[in-house]
């Protein structure tokens, strides 16, 4: 469908990636007319998988980063797990979309402009936060109050999921709540005797399947996973939960969705009289037209950072801090997730191997500062996303030697096996990590850069102490034979779970959006990405901006229907 | 032993940090799948003179000889190579790489008085390890040191090793015929039992 400038839509939803694609899904469900504005390319589901399936004889310089590349045009985007020869098409060109940060405070913005954004991209790892995660707040009184609590939101975490596809392990814990899941993936015989001896050794623990949005049975049309190992390549069996697989296709079969992409919302126009937001103003990536657009009622779902920017340059003799910025708290409040890697070696179950890449790792929920648990020296928690690898040739190509028995031992498997440990802490909402619009720089299209200032706390860096010490402990009661741990903090926005910076609250004094995800001052106007987290759990967040999105596009309908928007 | 770099590579391996790599080739707008462009072993490139091209392949197959088996030269690993050294390594790495290739030549003209091309692979392999022996205190060969940052400041003998190997087990031949090629297992199984003889699979995860 051709987007129309003089037709009026019902809504309009800015992004396509994992919130955009549910808001389109639910508003066109409902019966509204939907365009749905992306400002990169268009990636179609399967043909534009170029890299899918690529056997390793034709991945270009047989895998080795491209050095002269990645310096020039992806410096920052490079450095993302996801990263390579078969994915980076789908990453944003860093050369041609700059950002700022001070010089002392780097901030890793991970990008990936086109149709279906980052659900093309992501970890596909889906927990819902927990009831404590959403008193978090209020309890210890850092960031503004949530302005709902877990049972607001419980059944649309069961919503979302039985669409979206989640593999995993019931296990009836408060702190990781169960979701509806299809069947878990097995473990490693490796996976299975340390989760033994955790049991033995550290009781407090739990061991469970990685909970992924990948399917292990057959759903709505997508096949279960077959086990190609790696997933950011795309996957034209609609395996894992992207937009392309699964929310747009949905959307479009309504017949109610117009997909716009090269479309660059640039800022959104304010009516004051009705106190609506009246157009969106877009700058067509190909041809730099300018176009207005208009609808009922406005999605911002252009990703965290992405939502806020425009907000902020939706400036107004009314809202001359930003669109909704009545509050101040525009643009404040930003977090990630401190990301702590360690390594175990392992020299158990060395006879037994695999079949089949198994696209997800084992999980270990927060088991510190629980309810009822002895205090730590710091507040909030970690989970902890674990992996089994049994190395190969690429690991062990150094070795001395040449000849037929050099030959002989690289193609077999390493006497070892890796056991990682990928520890994930929540971060503090704190009012000094902040975005702002830079006071002179502009990208391709004129719009003002960001400038992302973050930096993490004292809690994070007591609470990396205390993660360190907790992989020695775990590594231990494992049974590993080496270890090698750390406390470095990653960079910011390298965890890629950049959250805040338009916060949900009570108050609207002090917090972006209310309880619906809806603007406290501009009630047409709803933000469902990222950018509403008034908290971080220490979980991977995208199933609750699923939950988010579909609970806030429920409300802005009634709404609508009720004729209050 | 570099903690931190091991710590990079073995997380790179479960995909935990960038698997990164490249296509020349592939821009933004690009929309041809890589699995029908060319295979990295059939690439042509003008590095080499006549000599070199011969004396490239020759320690490549030194390095991974034909067993019972495919061997460097089968795997169509001088073609990988002559491509890396004109297109991939820096100007700096390319000056060594042709370095230690005239110094590998006269090596073996003043310990066996003849081109490293006729010695017999026990011959060369000794050669090899001699130059090999004389880089050990390079950075390359550090604990965990693998994987995926090239060393700029390796020995030409850790350059061509590093890269005949990546050429070899990237090829098609060394995926199908030296390791197990299962790239469409269609179901995982986490307890295989792994004879004392088999292989790794060809590919990897990339999370």
């Amino acid at each position: 469908m051709i987007a129309d400038q003089n037709k009026k839509y019902d809504a309009i939803v800015v992004g396509s990636g994992i919130t955009g694609g549910w808001a389109a899904k639910e508003l066109t469900e409902k019966g509204l007319k939907v365009l749905v504005l992306e400002r990169g390319r268009d990636i179609q589901h399967g043909l534009d998988y170029v890299g899918e399936h690529t056997p390793p004889w034709k991945v270009p310089f047989g895998d080795k980063a491209d050095r002269s590349s990645d310096q020039s045009e992806y410096p920052v985007q490079s450095k993302c797990y996801a990263f390579d020869a078969t994915t980076k098409h789908f990453f944003n060109n860093d050369h041609k979309n700059p950002y700022q940060y001070p010089e002392d405070k780097p901030f890793s913005w991970i990008r990936a402009d086109g149709v279906g954004g980052r659900s093309l991209i992501w970890g596909r790892q889906s927990y819902r936060f927990s009831a404590q995660d959403f008193e978090a707040n209020a309890e210890d009184g850092h960031g503004a109050d949530w302005p709902i609590r877990y049972d607001d939101l419980k059944d649309w975490y069961s919503y979302v999921e039985l669409f979206a596809g989640i593999s995993g392990q019931a296990e009836g814990l408060d702190e990781l709540p169960d979701s509806e899941f299809q069947k878990p993936m097995p473990m490693y015989a490796l996976e299975k005797t340390i989760k033994a001896r955790l049991k033995e050794n550290m009781p407090e623990l739990t061991m469970t399947m990685g909970r992924t949005a990948i399917l292990t049975e057959h759903l709505n049309g997508r096949a279960a996973c077959h086990y190609c190992g790696p997933c950011p390549r795309g996957c034209s069996t609609g395996s894992y939960f992207s937009s392309q697989s699964s929310t747009l296709p949905a959307a479009r079969a309504t017949g109610n969705m117009t997909l716009r992409p090269n479309s660059v919302v640039e800022r959104l126009e304010y009516d004051p009289k009705s106190n609506r937001v009246s157009g969106v103003r877009v700058i067509d990536a190909e041809t730099r037209e300018v176009i207005t657009f208009q609808a009922r009622v406005v999605f911002l779902c252009a990703s965290t950072l992405g939502s806020t920017q425009i907000l902020l340059n939706s400036q107004s003799a009314y809202f001359p801090d930003g669109l909704g910025n009545s509050s101040g708290t525009l643009g404040h409040y930003l977090m990630d997730h401190i990301k702590i890697q360690h390594v175990g070696i392992f020299a158990d179950r060395l006879d037994h191997y695999y079949e089949g890449f198994r696209p997800t790792g084992t999980y270990i929920p927060r088991y510190k500062n629980l309810p009822g648990a002895k205090g730590e020296s710091y507040l909030r928690g970690f989970g902890i996303q674990a992996d089994a690898v049994r190395p190969d040739w690429r690991f062990q190509f150094n070795q001395k030697g040449f000849g037929a028995g050099l030959k002989d031992s690289l193609r077999k498997p390493s006497p070892y096996w890796v056991w990682n440990l990928g520890i994930f802490g929540e971060t503090l909402p704190d009012h000094r990590n902040k975005v702002t619009l830079h006071e002179s720089k502009v990208d391709r299209f004129g719009i003002p850069q960001l400038h992302i200032d973050m930096a993490y706390g004292d809690n994070e860096h007591r609470m990396a102490r205390d993660i360190e010490q907790s992989a020695v402990d775990i590594f231990r009661a494992a049974g590993a034979v080496y270890m090698m741990t750390n406390t470095e903090l990653s960079v910011p926005g390298h965890t890629i779970h950049e959250m805040g910076t338009a916060r949900m609250g009570k108050d609207p004094n002090t917090s972006v959006l209310n309880g619906w995800n809806q603007s406290h001052d501009v009630p047409n106007l709803f933000v469902t990405d990222g950018a509403c987290m008034a908290s971080s759990s220490c979980v991977n967040p995208s199933l609750t901006y699923m939950a988010l999105t579909a609970r806030a596009c429920d409300y802005a309908v009634k709404q609508i229907k009720a004729g209050v928007i | 032993m570099d903690r931190r770099r091991f710590l990079i590579n073995a997380l790179t391996l479960s995909g935990g940090v960038a698997a990164t790599s490249v296509v020349t080739r592939l821009l933004a707008e690009d929309s041809s799948p890589l699995m029908s462009g060319p295979a990295i072993t059939e690439l042509k490139s003008e590095a080499f003179t006549v000599e070199q091209r011969k004396l490239v392949s020759v320690i490549a197959e030194t390095i991974l000889p034909r067993t019972d088996t495919p061997g460097a030269i089968d795997a169509g690993v001088p073609a990988f190579l002559e491509n890396m050294v004109a297109e991939w390594l820096t100007d700096d790495e390319r000056a060594v790489f042709f370095q230690g290739l005239d110094q590998l030549e006269i090596l073996s003209q003043a310990t066996h008085k003849t081109s490293f091309v006729d010695l017999t692979q026990g011959e060369r392999e000794d050669l090899l390890e001699q130059l090999e022996s004389d880089a050990s205190d390079s950075d390359w060969y550090a604990f965990g040191n693998v994987v995926r940052d090239f060393v700029p400041q390796a020995p030409f003998i850790c350059q061509i090793k590093e890269l005949t190997i990546f050429g070899f087990f990237s090829s098609e031949a060394g995926a199908k015929d030296v390791l197990r090629h299962n790239p469409m297992p269609g179901r995982f199984d986490g307890e295989l039992a792994l004879g004392t003889d088999e292989s790794s699979w060809s590919t990897i995860r990339l999370m």
